[in-house]
């Protein structure tokens, strides 16, 4: 486990491959700001919970 | 004579079923004194949930194919991903949950911690987590609140009698041994009966037996419960079983235990045991006669001395009481229950039920009672309430009814109401007038709603049981129930949804063709398969009924406050909700003061301090992140997508087949890789997937940059974008709280 208190730096502003970014397109992926929960429990069947 | 009575895991933790209680209460008045009661389910879950035994799990997986072989790979097929999700999850957890599960316990049985919603919101999430931590060790093996599974299925006695010696993915084996047996050792019993509700409980309770067995062959085992009214004469048939044990109890089992007592202790042949399955000498099969239950009148009230009490995860006791067994109505074609159970309905005496509360009560300190009955019936809701305000009895409960609009007027509500019961679950089902007809439930649907009206006038929360996919039942009927349901949610606070199932004890299934079921698909292989697969010639194919129940369940997620965000109250059924409804003293009162609030504001933990800047956003202190190779969210939707899209009986198995596995590894797309960072609060226990952008961002947020500068790094038209996500990194609790700025897009 890691306890990245302080981060490894992993900022999109620079492609992985070091190639810049070249259309909008792109860029927008790049810049793509997206949180989720990363919870299976979201996806719970209430089926499961019916007969308990 | 001694007697031991084990319930198996795994059941439920937060409360103790009613079978053992009410047998050692029945053998205690007949005179057999030494009955020991052991809640093995409880048991298990409060061993295997420790600090100690966590960090072995912890171990054991890291021991294993760990996370980095994953992430070398170019691409992840199906089973990597399902591997990927619970691997990514405990390599930055893990260490987190193995020292705060304990913790996590005593929050469940606080009275203070408890009703502190954010306190319960996170020891919740932490034994989800700790029970997935725990899963790994065995994996593919799941143990949940909810259930137990095992890659062996419960439908073939083969894969039971492969998974007894299964010591890789079988937790039960090692834990029967180092904790049970010695347990029973100490107890020397000379007959051992085995508890079986549900058919998680089935592998465990074999297990269990065999190394009984292997320790005192002479020991009589006998296993009994609802499970068996439905599976008892198929498992007879495999002569493996007999090793095991030495008898089967069908339906109740008061009378039949006490008899195999007597018969154990050698005052009557094994022969003259009622209601018994037993071989004979010459291993010949033998039924014996099937007696009259006992008049439930009689029975004493259930006797919980010696079970752990202490240990459910639940502040307060909530303890199930029978006051009627079989149901009154008996004519649904799905259900199942009447067709097993034996000689229909009996019901106990009001004011033999409120003695039981109030002996009850007074024995153990509880006013939290659930009806463990099929349904309440009619002369029951007139009187019943009375009974209870007249004994001068101070109580909650809660129970299942029939919507029957006549019985159930204003002034029954208000009196059900006054008389302490706090929540009613009723068989709803269908919004179809013609679907209910051919169900045989003998409601209206419209009636209904003014039944449910009474009900929340009167302060009571109803829930309501829905089912899809009932045959015959088309798509816009079911679409129908969902929009009743939606139009009328300010009356509804819980529904239960569930596919229809065809059960070979079923009216449906006997009269299938008058239900236009063409075709059944039985399992040769599944010797004790009581589910079916089928297709019809009319309505709704199978498909779709999960379709529609996907979508069903998705707007009851967006539109019921219990099942939104990080509402965990529904998962926890049962006590957890009722008794947050008794704390708050009605719904309303809980979803303003409980509900609502947790899901406009952010989490906030104990350890936020004051900060002195709050318009410089700053990331929560203590956030574990994990940077990942792939999208740990795409990996979550993809498993869900495709463990949702298969029908089959959960009741039984919720594991895909090897066989399926492979074939979705076959033919699924495989993920290529594409950066991801898993962010976990140990303060809230919520465990949130980033983009590399977002991931960028929320390191900024040190508490010394303002917002603009926070974003400066983003190219100018993504400002707007990476505003948004900052007000959204604030919503999902990764910021101080203290300096969450006013951000404006």
């Amino acid at each position: 486990m890691t306890d990245e208190t302080k981060p490894e730096p992993q900022s999109p502003e620079k492609d992985p491959s070091g190639d810049e970014p070249e259309s909008d397109a792109s860029e927008d992926l790049a810049y793509e700001f997206k949180i989720v929960p990363a919870d299976p429990k979201s996806s719970f069947d209430f089926e499961d919970v019916a007969d308990k | 004579m001694k007697v031991a009575l084990v319930f198996p895991p795994q059941g439920h933790f937060t409360q103790p079923y009613l079978s053992l209680p009410s047998l050692t209460a029945y053998l205690r008045q007949q005179g057999v004194q030494d009955v020991a009661q052991l809640d093995e389910s409880i048991a298990a879950y409060d061993h295997f949930l420790t600090g100690e035994r966590l960090a072995r799990s912890l171990e054991r997986v890291a021991a294993g194919e760990g996370l980095a072989t994953l992430e070398d790979r170019d691409a992840l097929v199906y089973t990597e991903m399902d591997r990927y999700q619970l691997l990514s999850e405990i390599e930055l957890v893990g260490e987190s949950v193995v020292e705060s599960i304990d913790e996590a316990k005593r929050v469940l049985r606080s009275p203070d911690d408890f009703y502190d919603y954010e306190r319960y919101l996170w020891a919740g999430r932490t034994v989800e987590q700790a029970l997935r931590l725990f899963s790994a060790e065995y994996a593919p093996t799941k143990l949940t609140a909810h259930g137990f599974v095992m890659r062996h299925r419960v439908e073939r006695s083969s894969d039971i009698i492969a998974a007894l010696d299964d010591e890789r993915e079988n937790p039960f084996i090692e834990f029967f041994r180092e904790h049970t047996l010695p347990r029973l050792r100490a107890l020397d019993p000379d007959l051992i009966g085995l508890s079986l509700t549900f058919p998680s409980q089935a592998i465990p309770a074999l297990t269990l037996a065999k190394l009984v067995k292997s320790w005192k062959p002479g020991v009589h085992i006998t296993i009994g419960g609802g499970l068996l009214a439905y599976t008892a004469e198929k498992l007879a048939k495999r002569p493996e079983v007999w090793e095991l044990i030495d008898s089967m109890v069908l339906l109740e089992g008061e009378r039949a235990l006490h008899e195999l007592c007597q018969s154990v202790a050698g005052e009557r042949p094994l022969k003259s045991v009622t209601n018994l399955i037993y071989r004979d000498a010459g291993g010949t099969l033998r039924t014996t006669t099937q007696e009259k239950p006992l008049d439930i009148e009689t029975l004493p009230t259930p006797d919980f001395d010696g079970l752990p009490l202490e240990s459910y995860f639940s502040p307060e006791l909530v303890l199930p009481l029978a006051a009627t067994r079989g149901c009154y109505w008996g004519k649904c074609v799905f259900c199942t229950l009447y067709t097993v159970i034996g000689p229909g309905y009996r019901g106990r005496s009001n004011e033999r039920t409120v003695e039981d509360m109030r002996v009850l009560q007074e024995r153990y300190g509880v006013s939290n009672f659930y009806l463990a009955i099929e349904d309440l019936p009619p002369s029951m809701a007139r009187r019943f309430p009375r009974a209870i305000l007249e004994a001068g009895l101070d109580v909650n409960w809660w129970c299942d009814a029939r919507l029957e609009h006549d019985v159930f007027d204003q002034e029954i509500c208000d009196d059900l109401a006054a008389a302490g019961c706090k929540r009613i679950a009723f068989g709803y089902e269908s919004a179809s007038q013609r679907v209910l007809d051919r169900m045989c439930k003998g409601i209206d649907p419209d009636a209904s709603l003014e039944l449910i009206k009474r009900c929340r006038k009167a302060g009571i929360s109803v829930t309501l049981y829905t089912m899809i996919g009932f045959p015959t039942e088309t798509r816009e009927e079911a679409d129908a129930t969902l929009r009743t349901i939606l139009d009328n949610q300010d009356l509804i606070q819980e529904v239960s949804v569930r596919v229809f199932y065809l059960d070979e004890t079923s009216e449906v299934f006997r009269r299938r063709e008058e239900f236009d079921i063409v075709e059944i698909f039985p399992d040769p292989e599944a010797d004790l398969q009581v589910y079916y697969d089928f297709r019809t010639s009319s309505g709704m194919s199978r498909r779709e009924a999960r379709e529609v129940y996907l979508e069903f369940t998705r707007a009851l997620r967006s539109h019921f406050p219990i099942f939104q965000s990080t509402n965990m109250l529904y998962h926890e059924l049962k006590s957890h909700y009722f008794l947050y409804l008794v704390r708050h003293g009605s719904w309303e009162a809980l979803r303003e003061e409980v509900l609502e609030p947790a899901l406009a504001a952010p989490d906030v933990g104990p350890d936020v301090g004051t900060d002195p800047h709050p318009d410089r956003p700053r990331r929560r202190a203590r956030l574990l992140q994990r940077r990942l190779r792939y999208d740990r969210g795409e990996i979550d939707e993809r498993v869900a997508r495709i463990f949702s899209s298969a029908v089959r009986p959960r009741y039984q198995t919720d594991l895909l087949d090897d066989e399926d596995r492979e074939r979705l590894d076959r033919e699924l797309e495989p993920l290529g890789a594409s950066p991801s960072t898993l962010v976990y609060d140990p303060s809230s226990g919520e465990l949130q997937c980033v983009s590399p952008a977002t991931a960028m961002l929320l390191e900024r947020c040190d508490g010394a940059r303002t917002v603009e500068q926070v974003v400066d790094v983003v190219p100018v038209p993504r400002r707007p974008a990476a505003r948004r996500c900052l007000a959204e990194l604030a919503a999902a609790g990764l910021l101080d709280p203290q300096a969450v700025p006013e951000v404006s897009a």
